[in-house]
């Protein structure tokens, strides 16, 4: 990891670089970043070459202009920042903090259970697993 | 069943069991954090694992 780029190679600025080329056809690099609220569109540069980490307090504004999961970001955007202690802490005050696509995880197990809160068995995992092609 | 608190990000979500904290978790861990989605064939497969249990369950 170069000195200068401290966060370089970090799964955030992997995912900011892979978002913001899928967007691409539709909304450009500097319209992004107005829509997340920075004045510089070059932040967004700089985050997708680590030179700078995402502060937690941009990951609301970003994920919307990423149209992306806000919860996915924070969580990447924890990790980052070397708080991975932290999460474990928030989840533990807050609750778990899941993405729209684990809700609709959750919904499925629920509706497919008939609410009876299925144990994670091991013959359960390796089908899950299956599912996963793995 | 007892339940955890539910997320700031999705108040609309019933507060999670920690069987379901578990399946959570372990789709964070095979799909490597990725946030896959439920697509039909995968919700598909869902249900057949878990009627499969409840069947299981039943016949215990």
């Amino acid at each position: 990891m170069a000195r200068n780029k401290p966060y370089g190679g970090t799964e955030l600025a992997a995912f900011i670089t892979h978002r913001i080329a899928e967007l691409r056809p539709r909304k450009s690099q500097i319209e992004i970043a107005s829509e997340a609220g920075y004045p510089n569109p070059n932040m967004l540069s700089m985050l997708k070459s680590g030179t700078t980490k995402l502060a937690l307090d941009r990951v609301a504004a970003l994920a919307k202009a990423l149209e992306t999961d806000p919860a996915r970001l924070f969580r990447m955007a924890l990790l980052q920042s070397g708080h991975e202690t932290t999460r474990p802490v928030i989840e533990e005050v807050f609750g778990t903090v899941v993405t729209r696509n684990e809700v609709a995880w959750l919904e499925a197990i629920r509706e497919a259970s008939g609410n009876t809160d299925p144990t994670l068995t091991v013959r359960a995992r390796g089908a899950i697993l299956g599912i996963f092609g793995k | 069943m007892s339940r955890f608190p539910a997320s700031i990000f999705t108040p609309e979500l019933q507060d999670l069991t920690k069987n379901e904290r578990a399946w959570i978790g372990f789709l964070r861990l095979i799909a490597n954090d990725t946030d896959p989605a439920p697509t039909l064939a995968r919700v598909q497969a869902l249900r057949l694992i878990l009627s499969q249990v409840r069947t299981r369950n039943a016949e215990e």
